[in-house]
Protein backbone atom coordinates (compact mmCIF):
# COMPACT_ATOMS: atom_id res chain seq x y z
CA UNK A 1 0.00 0.00 0.00
CA UNK A 2 1.35 3.49 -0.73
CA UNK A 3 1.04 5.75 1.82
CA UNK A 4 -2.06 8.12 2.54
CA UNK A 5 -3.66 10.44 4.52
CA UNK A 6 -6.37 9.24 7.05
CA UNK A 7 -9.27 12.18 7.99
CA UNK A 8 -12.27 10.97 10.20
CA UNK A 9 -14.30 14.25 9.69
CA UNK A 10 -16.72 14.66 12.44
CA UNK A 11 -19.79 16.01 9.91
CA UNK A 12 -21.62 15.07 6.73
CA UNK A 13 -20.50 18.20 4.73
CA UNK A 14 -16.97 18.10 6.35
CA UNK A 15 -16.87 14.95 4.49
CA UNK A 16 -18.11 16.47 1.11
CA UNK A 17 -15.96 19.27 1.32
CA UNK A 18 -12.62 16.78 1.75
CA UNK A 19 -14.08 14.90 -1.51
CA UNK A 20 -14.20 17.63 -3.21
CA UNK A 21 -10.86 19.25 -2.21
CA UNK A 22 -9.25 15.98 -2.99
CA UNK A 23 -10.61 15.38 -6.43
CA UNK A 24 -10.17 11.81 -7.51
CA UNK A 25 -7.77 11.46 -5.10
CA UNK A 26 -10.31 11.01 -2.60
CA UNK A 27 -12.77 7.96 -1.32
CA UNK A 28 -14.98 7.22 1.20
CA UNK A 29 -14.30 4.64 3.91
CA UNK A 30 -16.91 3.20 5.79
CA UNK A 31 -16.39 -0.40 7.54
CA UNK A 32 -13.49 -0.70 4.78
CA UNK A 33 -14.06 -4.55 4.51
CA UNK A 34 -14.16 -3.70 0.55
CA UNK A 35 -11.65 -1.03 0.45
CA UNK A 36 -9.14 -2.38 2.15
CA UNK A 37 -8.92 -5.14 0.15
CA UNK A 38 -8.64 -3.41 -3.22
CA UNK A 39 -5.89 -1.18 -1.10
CA UNK A 40 -4.45 -4.07 -0.26
CA UNK A 41 -4.12 -5.88 -3.29
CA UNK A 42 -3.02 -2.90 -5.47
CA UNK A 43 -5.76 -2.23 -7.69
CA UNK A 44 -6.43 1.23 -6.40
CA UNK A 45 -4.90 3.99 -5.00
CA UNK A 46 -6.07 7.03 -3.23
CA UNK A 47 -3.99 9.70 -1.92
CA UNK A 48 -6.80 10.75 1.08
CA UNK A 49 -8.93 8.28 2.78
CA UNK A 50 -12.09 10.00 4.33
CA UNK A 51 -13.43 7.64 7.34
CA UNK A 52 -17.00 8.08 7.84
CA UNK A 53 -16.63 6.21 11.28
CA UNK A 54 -16.70 9.72 13.07
CA UNK A 55 -19.69 11.58 11.07
CA UNK A 56 -22.54 11.98 13.56
CA UNK A 57 -26.30 10.76 13.08
CA UNK A 58 -24.87 8.26 10.38
CA UNK A 59 -25.44 5.03 12.21
CA UNK A 60 -29.30 5.26 12.92
CA UNK A 61 -32.36 3.54 11.92
CA UNK A 62 -35.24 5.61 12.18
CA UNK A 63 -38.64 4.97 12.34
CA UNK A 64 -41.18 8.04 10.96
CA UNK A 65 -44.54 9.05 9.49
CA UNK A 66 -42.75 9.03 5.90
CA UNK A 67 -41.03 5.40 6.43
CA UNK A 68 -37.94 4.08 7.64
CA UNK A 69 -34.70 5.81 7.02
CA UNK A 70 -31.53 4.04 7.39
CA UNK A 71 -28.42 5.53 8.15
CA UNK A 72 -25.41 4.70 5.32
CA UNK A 73 -23.00 3.94 8.98
CA UNK A 74 -25.81 0.77 10.07
CA UNK A 75 -23.93 -1.96 10.15
CA UNK A 76 -25.26 -5.25 8.50
CA UNK A 77 -25.12 -7.57 11.97
CA UNK A 78 -27.61 -4.54 12.88
CA UNK A 79 -29.73 -4.96 10.23
CA UNK A 80 -30.03 -9.03 10.57
CA UNK A 81 -31.77 -8.38 13.99
CA UNK A 82 -33.14 -4.97 14.18
CA UNK A 83 -37.36 -4.77 14.94
CA UNK A 84 -37.75 -2.20 12.98
CA UNK A 85 -36.50 -4.73 9.99
CA UNK A 86 -40.47 -6.98 10.07
CA UNK A 87 -42.85 -7.29 8.26
CA UNK A 88 -42.67 -5.88 4.99
CA UNK A 89 -39.18 -5.00 5.73
CA UNK A 90 -38.06 -8.40 6.84
CA UNK A 91 -36.70 -9.03 3.24
CA UNK A 92 -33.87 -6.76 4.38
CA UNK A 93 -33.02 -8.42 7.22
CA UNK A 94 -32.92 -12.01 5.30
CA UNK A 95 -30.62 -9.96 2.94
CA UNK A 96 -28.28 -8.64 5.32
CA UNK A 97 -28.00 -12.18 6.74
CA UNK A 98 -26.56 -13.96 3.94
CA UNK A 99 -23.90 -11.11 3.00
CA UNK A 100 -19.96 -12.23 3.60
CA UNK A 101 -19.58 -14.02 7.15
CA UNK A 102 -20.58 -12.55 10.65
CA UNK A 103 -16.78 -10.70 11.03
CA UNK A 104 -17.73 -8.76 7.69
CA UNK A 105 -21.33 -8.27 9.21
CA UNK A 106 -20.39 -6.55 12.08
CA UNK A 107 -17.50 -3.90 10.16
CA UNK A 108 -19.27 -3.72 7.00
CA UNK A 109 -22.17 -0.56 6.38
CA UNK A 110 -25.64 -0.44 4.43
CA UNK A 111 -23.66 2.08 2.70
CA UNK A 112 -20.58 0.63 2.42
CA UNK A 113 -22.92 -2.51 1.12
CA UNK A 114 -24.34 -0.18 -1.64
CA UNK A 115 -21.23 1.43 -2.71
CA UNK A 116 -18.95 -1.59 -3.17
CA UNK A 117 -16.60 -2.04 -6.17
CA UNK A 118 -17.74 -5.11 -8.31
CA UNK A 119 -16.03 -8.19 -8.28
CA UNK A 120 -15.41 -9.11 -11.75
CA UNK A 121 -11.91 -11.40 -11.45
CA UNK A 122 -9.82 -8.81 -14.29
CA UNK A 123 -11.15 -5.71 -11.89
CA UNK A 124 -10.12 -7.30 -8.75
CA UNK A 125 -6.62 -8.68 -10.65
CA UNK A 126 -4.19 -6.00 -9.73
CA UNK A 127 -2.00 -7.99 -13.18
CA UNK A 128 -4.63 -7.09 -15.76
CA UNK A 129 -5.75 -3.45 -16.87
CA UNK A 130 -9.69 -2.90 -17.56
CA UNK A 131 -12.41 -0.25 -18.36
CA UNK A 132 -13.13 -0.40 -14.97
CA UNK A 133 -9.49 0.71 -13.36
CA UNK A 134 -9.26 2.95 -16.53
CA UNK A 135 -7.25 0.81 -18.91
CA UNK A 136 -8.51 0.70 -22.75
CA UNK A 137 -9.53 -3.02 -23.21
CA UNK A 138 -11.97 -5.34 -21.41
CA UNK A 139 -10.12 -8.77 -20.92
CA UNK A 140 -13.24 -10.43 -19.22
CA UNK A 141 -14.97 -10.69 -22.38
CA UNK A 142 -12.66 -13.75 -23.62
CA UNK A 143 -12.40 -14.67 -20.56
CA UNK A 144 -13.90 -17.91 -19.21
CA UNK A 145 -14.23 -16.63 -15.78
CA UNK A 146 -17.88 -14.54 -16.49
CA UNK A 147 -19.67 -15.69 -13.46
CA UNK A 148 -19.68 -12.12 -11.83
CA UNK A 149 -20.62 -10.54 -14.94
CA UNK A 150 -24.17 -9.25 -16.47
CA UNK A 151 -26.35 -11.22 -18.16
CA UNK A 152 -28.43 -8.36 -19.47
CA UNK A 153 -27.01 -5.20 -21.14
CA UNK A 154 -24.72 -3.70 -23.58
CA UNK A 155 -22.49 -1.68 -21.95
CA UNK A 156 -18.79 -1.74 -22.05
CA UNK A 157 -18.91 -3.31 -18.70
CA UNK A 158 -20.42 -6.15 -17.70
CA UNK A 159 -18.97 -6.00 -14.42
CA UNK A 160 -21.94 -6.11 -12.00
CA UNK A 161 -22.94 -4.58 -8.43
CA UNK A 162 -22.46 -6.91 -5.82
CA UNK A 163 -24.48 -5.70 -3.03
CA UNK A 164 -27.05 -7.92 -1.72
CA UNK A 165 -28.81 -5.16 0.28
CA UNK A 166 -29.70 -3.51 -3.11
CA UNK A 167 -32.14 -5.67 -4.86
CA UNK A 168 -34.67 -5.79 -1.90
CA UNK A 169 -34.20 -1.94 -1.12
CA UNK A 170 -35.50 -0.95 -4.58
CA UNK A 171 -38.41 -3.41 -4.75
CA UNK A 172 -38.82 -1.27 -1.08
CA UNK A 173 -38.83 1.86 -3.65
CA UNK A 174 -36.02 2.93 -1.70
CA UNK A 175 -34.99 6.63 -1.60
CA UNK A 176 -30.93 7.71 -1.94
CA UNK A 177 -30.13 10.53 0.07
CA UNK A 178 -27.25 11.99 -0.94
CA UNK A 179 -25.54 15.13 0.93
CA UNK A 180 -22.27 17.10 0.05
CA UNK A 181 -20.57 20.34 0.00
CA UNK A 182 -23.11 21.68 -2.27
CA UNK A 183 -25.95 20.50 -0.37
CA UNK A 184 -28.24 17.58 -0.17
CA UNK A 185 -30.51 16.13 -3.00
CA UNK A 186 -32.44 12.79 -3.20
CA UNK A 187 -32.48 10.08 -5.93
CA UNK A 188 -34.70 7.06 -6.57
CA UNK A 189 -32.40 3.72 -6.07
CA UNK A 190 -33.56 3.00 -9.27
CA UNK A 191 -31.74 5.87 -10.32
CA UNK A 192 -28.69 5.33 -8.33
CA UNK A 193 -26.79 2.48 -9.79
CA UNK A 194 -25.65 2.44 -13.21
CA UNK A 195 -28.01 1.06 -15.90
CA UNK A 196 -27.09 -2.05 -18.54
CA UNK A 197 -25.88 0.48 -20.46
CA UNK A 198 -23.36 1.14 -17.42
CA UNK A 199 -20.16 3.21 -18.12
CA UNK A 200 -16.78 1.80 -16.96
CA UNK A 201 -16.13 4.47 -15.01
CA UNK A 202 -19.20 4.77 -12.54
CA UNK A 203 -20.81 2.71 -10.34
CA UNK A 204 -23.32 4.82 -9.20
CA UNK A 205 -24.68 8.57 -9.64
CA UNK A 206 -22.94 10.06 -6.69
CA UNK A 207 -21.57 13.26 -8.30
CA UNK A 208 -18.13 14.56 -7.41
CA UNK A 209 -18.19 15.70 -3.54
CA UNK A 210 -21.09 13.93 -2.79
CA UNK A 211 -21.63 10.84 -0.19
CA UNK A 212 -24.70 8.43 0.63
CA UNK A 213 -26.02 9.89 3.88
CA UNK A 214 -28.67 7.41 4.29
CA UNK A 215 -31.54 5.07 2.31
CA UNK A 216 -35.35 6.01 3.17
CA UNK A 217 -37.96 3.39 2.20
CA UNK A 218 -42.15 4.86 1.59
CA UNK A 219 -44.48 3.29 4.32
CA UNK A 220 -45.99 -0.17 2.69
CA UNK A 221 -49.49 -2.00 3.40
CA UNK A 222 -49.03 -4.22 6.51
CA UNK A 223 -49.70 -7.15 4.48
CA UNK A 224 -46.89 -7.15 2.00
CA UNK A 225 -44.62 -9.57 2.21
CA UNK A 226 -41.12 -10.39 0.67
CA UNK A 227 -38.13 -12.07 0.25
CA UNK A 228 -34.36 -12.52 -1.21
CA UNK A 229 -32.76 -15.32 -2.37
CA UNK A 230 -29.23 -15.70 -3.21
CA UNK A 231 -27.44 -18.43 -5.36
CA UNK A 232 -23.36 -18.32 -4.34
CA UNK A 233 -20.95 -21.36 -5.19
CA UNK A 234 -20.38 -21.79 -1.34
CA UNK A 235 -23.08 -21.50 1.51
CA UNK A 236 -21.03 -18.71 3.39
CA UNK A 237 -18.71 -16.00 2.58
CA UNK A 238 -19.93 -15.66 -1.05
CA UNK A 239 -21.35 -13.01 -3.38
CA UNK A 240 -24.54 -13.90 -5.39
CA UNK A 241 -23.82 -15.46 -8.64
CA UNK A 242 -27.50 -13.83 -9.56
CA UNK A 243 -30.71 -13.00 -6.84
CA UNK A 244 -34.07 -12.19 -6.80
CA UNK A 245 -35.95 -10.13 -4.29
CA UNK A 246 -40.11 -10.61 -4.57
CA UNK A 247 -42.40 -9.25 -2.40
CA UNK A 248 -46.56 -8.61 -2.97
CA UNK A 249 -49.68 -8.34 -0.95
CA UNK A 250 -52.40 -11.12 -1.05
CA UNK A 251 -56.08 -9.86 -1.28
CA UNK A 252 -59.00 -11.83 -1.42
CA UNK A 253 -56.81 -14.82 -2.97
CA UNK A 254 -55.22 -12.01 -5.53
CA UNK A 255 -51.54 -11.01 -5.80
CA UNK A 256 -51.25 -7.30 -5.56
CA UNK A 257 -48.45 -4.50 -5.66
CA UNK A 258 -45.68 -7.26 -6.87
CA UNK A 259 -42.22 -6.25 -7.07
CA UNK A 260 -39.65 -8.16 -8.43
CA UNK A 261 -36.40 -7.17 -9.11
CA UNK A 262 -32.88 -9.13 -9.92
CA UNK A 263 -29.13 -8.80 -8.18
CA UNK A 264 -26.39 -9.81 -10.52
CA UNK A 265 -27.99 -10.04 -13.59
CA UNK A 266 -27.81 -6.37 -14.67
CA UNK A 267 -24.89 -4.09 -13.82
CA UNK A 268 -27.02 -2.63 -10.87
CA UNK A 269 -30.23 -4.03 -9.32
CA UNK A 270 -32.99 -4.30 -11.82
CA UNK A 271 -36.93 -4.32 -11.72
CA UNK A 272 -38.63 -6.63 -13.67
CA UNK A 273 -42.44 -4.58 -15.00
CA UNK A 274 -42.93 -7.59 -17.54
CA UNK A 275 -42.96 -10.26 -14.86
CA UNK A 276 -44.57 -7.79 -12.17
CA UNK A 277 -47.33 -7.13 -14.37
CA UNK A 278 -47.93 -11.09 -15.06
CA UNK A 279 -47.96 -11.47 -11.65
CA UNK A 280 -50.95 -8.43 -10.92
CA UNK A 281 -53.96 -9.76 -10.05
CA UNK A 282 -53.24 -13.39 -10.67
CA UNK A 283 -54.43 -16.42 -8.46
CA UNK A 284 -51.04 -17.40 -6.78
CA UNK A 285 -50.11 -20.69 -8.60
CA UNK A 286 -46.79 -22.95 -9.75
CA UNK A 287 -47.38 -22.12 -12.95
CA UNK A 288 -48.11 -18.42 -12.47
CA UNK A 289 -44.38 -17.96 -10.66
CA UNK A 290 -42.35 -19.86 -13.57
CA UNK A 291 -44.17 -17.55 -16.37
CA UNK A 292 -42.95 -14.72 -14.41
CA UNK A 293 -39.66 -16.14 -14.35
CA UNK A 294 -39.87 -16.54 -18.01
CA UNK A 295 -40.69 -13.08 -18.66
CA UNK A 296 -37.94 -11.80 -15.79
CA UNK A 297 -35.15 -13.49 -17.93
CA UNK A 298 -36.53 -12.82 -21.76
CA UNK A 299 -34.46 -10.04 -22.99
CA UNK A 300 -31.22 -11.58 -21.61
CA UNK A 301 -28.32 -11.87 -23.55
CA UNK A 302 -25.85 -13.94 -21.70
CA UNK A 303 -21.96 -14.06 -22.47
CA UNK A 304 -20.98 -17.75 -23.79
CA UNK A 305 -19.84 -18.64 -20.31
CA UNK A 306 -22.70 -17.27 -17.98
CA UNK A 307 -25.71 -18.64 -19.56
CA UNK A 308 -26.02 -21.08 -16.40
CA UNK A 309 -27.37 -17.99 -14.58
CA UNK A 310 -29.93 -17.46 -16.41
CA UNK A 311 -31.06 -21.02 -15.02
CA UNK A 312 -30.32 -20.13 -11.29
CA UNK A 313 -32.04 -16.89 -11.86
CA UNK A 314 -35.24 -18.72 -12.94
CA UNK A 315 -35.49 -20.86 -10.49
CA UNK A 316 -34.71 -18.81 -7.47
CA UNK A 317 -37.72 -16.04 -8.80
CA UNK A 318 -40.02 -19.00 -8.77
CA UNK A 319 -38.84 -20.18 -5.67
CA UNK A 320 -39.25 -16.57 -4.13
CA UNK A 321 -42.69 -16.11 -5.69
CA UNK A 322 -44.13 -19.52 -4.42
CA UNK A 323 -42.32 -19.15 -1.16
CA UNK A 324 -44.24 -15.62 -0.55
CA UNK A 325 -47.49 -16.29 -2.51
CA UNK A 326 -47.97 -19.56 -0.45
CA UNK A 327 -47.29 -17.80 3.23
CA UNK A 328 -49.19 -14.66 2.82
CA UNK A 329 -52.61 -13.84 2.57
CA UNK B 1 -1.64 21.01 3.33
CA UNK B 2 1.13 18.29 5.10
CA UNK B 3 0.44 14.95 4.68
CA UNK B 4 0.67 13.48 8.56
CA UNK B 5 1.23 9.67 7.62
CA UNK B 6 1.29 8.72 11.05
CA UNK B 7 -0.50 8.99 14.50
CA UNK B 8 -0.72 7.62 18.25
CA UNK B 9 -3.37 5.46 18.57
CA UNK B 10 -4.65 4.53 22.17
CA UNK B 11 -6.79 1.75 22.72
CA UNK B 12 -7.89 -0.64 26.16
CA UNK B 13 -6.51 -4.38 25.00
CA UNK B 14 -7.37 -7.10 27.22
CA UNK B 15 -8.41 -4.37 29.86
CA UNK B 16 -4.66 -2.67 29.58
CA UNK B 17 -4.68 0.78 27.90
CA UNK B 18 -1.91 0.71 24.97
CA UNK B 19 -0.66 3.58 23.06
CA UNK B 20 0.88 2.96 19.84
CA UNK B 21 2.62 5.02 17.15
CA UNK B 22 0.62 3.96 14.30
CA UNK B 23 1.19 4.69 10.58
CA UNK B 24 -1.93 5.53 8.66
CA UNK B 25 -1.71 1.79 6.52
CA UNK B 26 -1.29 -0.16 10.28
CA UNK B 27 -4.38 -2.29 10.43
CA UNK B 28 -5.56 -3.08 14.18
CA UNK B 29 -4.39 -6.61 13.89
CA UNK B 30 -0.59 -5.11 13.13
CA UNK B 31 -1.00 -3.01 15.79
CA UNK B 32 -1.84 -5.95 17.89
CA UNK B 33 1.08 -7.89 16.59
CA UNK B 34 3.83 -5.70 15.99
CA UNK B 35 3.28 -2.47 17.85
CA UNK B 36 1.45 -4.41 21.24
CA UNK B 37 3.46 -7.68 21.19
CA UNK B 38 0.38 -9.48 20.99
CA UNK B 39 1.12 -12.16 18.37
CA UNK B 40 -1.29 -14.63 19.68
CA UNK B 41 -3.83 -13.04 16.88
CA UNK B 42 -2.66 -14.54 13.88
CA UNK B 43 -2.20 -13.51 9.99
CA UNK B 44 -4.15 -15.42 7.69
CA UNK B 45 -5.62 -13.76 4.07
CA UNK B 46 -5.12 -9.90 5.04
CA UNK B 47 -8.56 -9.72 3.18
CA UNK B 48 -11.15 -10.97 5.52
CA UNK B 49 -11.80 -14.57 4.31
CA UNK B 50 -10.06 -16.47 6.76
CA UNK B 51 -11.17 -14.58 10.30
CA UNK B 52 -8.10 -16.39 12.17
CA UNK B 53 -6.91 -12.49 13.29
CA UNK B 54 -11.18 -12.62 14.53
CA UNK B 55 -10.52 -10.54 17.71
CA UNK B 56 -13.56 -8.13 19.84
CA UNK B 57 -14.02 -4.48 19.00
CA UNK B 58 -16.53 -2.96 20.90
CA UNK B 59 -18.24 -6.14 21.90
CA UNK B 60 -17.93 -7.03 18.23
CA UNK B 61 -15.87 -9.78 16.68
CA UNK B 62 -14.50 -7.72 13.44
CA UNK B 63 -11.66 -9.34 10.87
CA UNK B 64 -8.61 -7.38 12.27
CA UNK B 65 -7.16 -7.10 9.19
CA UNK B 66 -9.61 -5.36 7.77
CA UNK B 67 -9.96 -2.49 10.14
CA UNK B 68 -7.45 0.36 10.54
CA UNK B 69 -5.62 1.36 13.19
CA UNK B 70 -6.88 4.80 13.36
CA UNK B 71 -10.27 3.42 14.40
CA UNK B 72 -8.98 1.36 17.07
CA UNK B 73 -8.92 5.28 18.78
CA UNK B 74 -11.00 4.70 22.12
CA UNK B 75 -11.79 1.00 21.42
CA UNK B 76 -12.33 -1.88 23.87
CA UNK B 77 -10.49 -4.41 22.25
CA UNK B 78 -10.17 -7.99 23.56
CA UNK B 79 -8.14 -10.84 21.92
CA UNK B 80 -7.05 -14.83 22.70
CA UNK B 81 -4.60 -13.42 25.76
CA UNK B 82 -7.66 -12.19 27.13
CA UNK B 83 -9.84 -15.15 27.24
CA UNK B 84 -8.21 -17.24 30.14
CA UNK B 85 -8.70 -16.22 33.38
CA UNK B 86 -4.61 -16.49 34.47
CA UNK B 87 -3.38 -19.59 34.21
CA UNK B 88 -7.05 -20.68 34.38
CA UNK B 89 -7.89 -22.04 30.54
CA UNK B 90 -11.49 -20.97 29.50
CA UNK B 91 -13.86 -24.16 28.93
CA UNK B 92 -13.38 -23.11 24.93
CA UNK B 93 -9.55 -23.78 25.23
CA UNK B 94 -10.13 -26.91 27.49
CA UNK B 95 -12.63 -28.26 25.02
CA UNK B 96 -10.73 -27.51 21.82
CA UNK B 97 -7.56 -29.55 23.61
CA UNK B 98 -9.89 -31.96 24.53
CA UNK B 99 -12.02 -32.62 21.20
CA UNK B 100 -8.63 -32.28 19.24
CA UNK B 101 -10.27 -29.24 17.80
CA UNK B 102 -6.94 -27.76 16.64
CA UNK B 103 -4.03 -29.25 14.12
CA UNK B 104 -1.59 -26.99 13.11
CA UNK B 105 -3.15 -24.17 14.88
CA UNK B 106 -3.13 -21.23 13.02
CA UNK B 107 -7.20 -20.42 12.80
CA UNK B 108 -7.82 -21.51 16.89
CA UNK B 109 -7.20 -17.53 18.40
CA UNK B 110 -9.87 -16.33 15.82
CA UNK B 111 -12.12 -19.42 16.47
CA UNK B 112 -11.51 -18.97 20.00
CA UNK B 113 -12.86 -15.31 20.20
CA UNK B 114 -15.64 -16.19 17.84
CA UNK B 115 -17.15 -18.92 19.93
CA UNK B 116 -16.67 -16.84 23.11
CA UNK B 117 -18.93 -14.00 21.28
CA UNK B 118 -21.14 -16.79 20.23
CA UNK B 119 -22.04 -18.14 23.80
CA UNK B 120 -22.17 -14.97 25.05
CA UNK B 121 -25.27 -14.17 22.61
CA UNK B 122 -26.40 -17.68 22.63
CA UNK B 123 -25.44 -20.36 25.61
CA UNK B 124 -26.92 -23.52 23.82
CA UNK B 125 -26.52 -22.70 20.45
CA UNK B 126 -27.70 -25.19 17.82
CA UNK B 127 -25.22 -27.80 15.56
CA UNK B 128 -26.37 -24.97 12.48
CA UNK B 129 -26.40 -21.99 14.66
CA UNK B 130 -22.78 -22.86 15.59
CA UNK B 131 -21.88 -23.09 12.20
CA UNK B 132 -23.33 -20.18 11.28
CA UNK B 133 -21.80 -18.01 13.33
CA UNK B 134 -18.80 -19.72 13.01
CA UNK B 135 -18.63 -19.00 9.40
CA UNK B 136 -16.54 -16.30 9.26
CA UNK B 137 -13.54 -18.80 10.15
CA UNK B 138 -11.73 -20.68 7.78
CA UNK B 139 -9.87 -24.26 9.25
CA UNK B 140 -7.77 -26.24 7.08
CA UNK B 141 -6.95 -29.41 9.11
CA UNK B 142 -9.88 -29.99 11.06
CA UNK B 143 -12.76 -30.75 8.97
CA UNK B 144 -14.70 -28.28 11.46
CA UNK B 145 -16.32 -31.36 13.05
CA UNK B 146 -14.22 -31.28 16.53
CA UNK B 147 -14.28 -27.66 16.57
CA UNK B 148 -18.05 -27.72 16.36
CA UNK B 149 -18.25 -30.20 18.86
CA UNK B 150 -15.58 -28.62 21.03
CA UNK B 151 -17.47 -25.20 21.71
CA UNK B 152 -21.34 -26.98 22.00
CA UNK B 153 -19.14 -29.54 25.00
CA UNK B 154 -18.22 -26.22 26.20
CA UNK B 155 -21.26 -24.35 25.78
CA UNK B 156 -22.35 -27.40 27.85
CA UNK B 157 -20.48 -26.80 30.56
CA UNK B 158 -20.94 -23.27 30.87
CA UNK B 159 -24.48 -23.73 31.43
CA UNK B 160 -24.33 -26.71 33.85
CA UNK B 161 -21.59 -24.51 35.94
CA UNK B 162 -23.69 -21.11 35.69
CA UNK B 163 -26.98 -23.21 37.12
Amino acid sequence: MKPFAYHQPGEAAEAGRLLETHGGQARLIAGGSDLLGELKDGIVHYGQLISLSRVKGLDQIHQGASGLRLGAMVILARMEGDPLLSGPYRMLAEAARGVATPEIRNQGTLGGNLCQRPRCLHYRSPWVSCLKKGGSGCPAMESGHQHYLSVMGAGDCRAVNPSDLAPPLVALAGVAIIDGASGSRSLPLTDFFAGPDQIAGRDNALRPGELLVAVELPPMPENWRGTYLKARERTAGDFALISAAFGCRIEEGRIEQARLVLGGASAGPMRCPEAEALLEGQAPSAETAARAAEAAFADASPLPHNGFKLDLGRALVSRAISQITSSTG
Amino acid sequence: MSMDTKRIVTASINGAEISVMADNRMSLLEMLRDAAGLTGTKEGCMTGDCGACSVMMNGRVVDSCLVMAAEAEGAEIETVEGIADGKNLHPLQRKFLEHAALQCGICTPGFLVSAKALLEKNPDPSDAETRYWLAGNLCRCTGYQQIIDAVRDAAAEMRSSAK
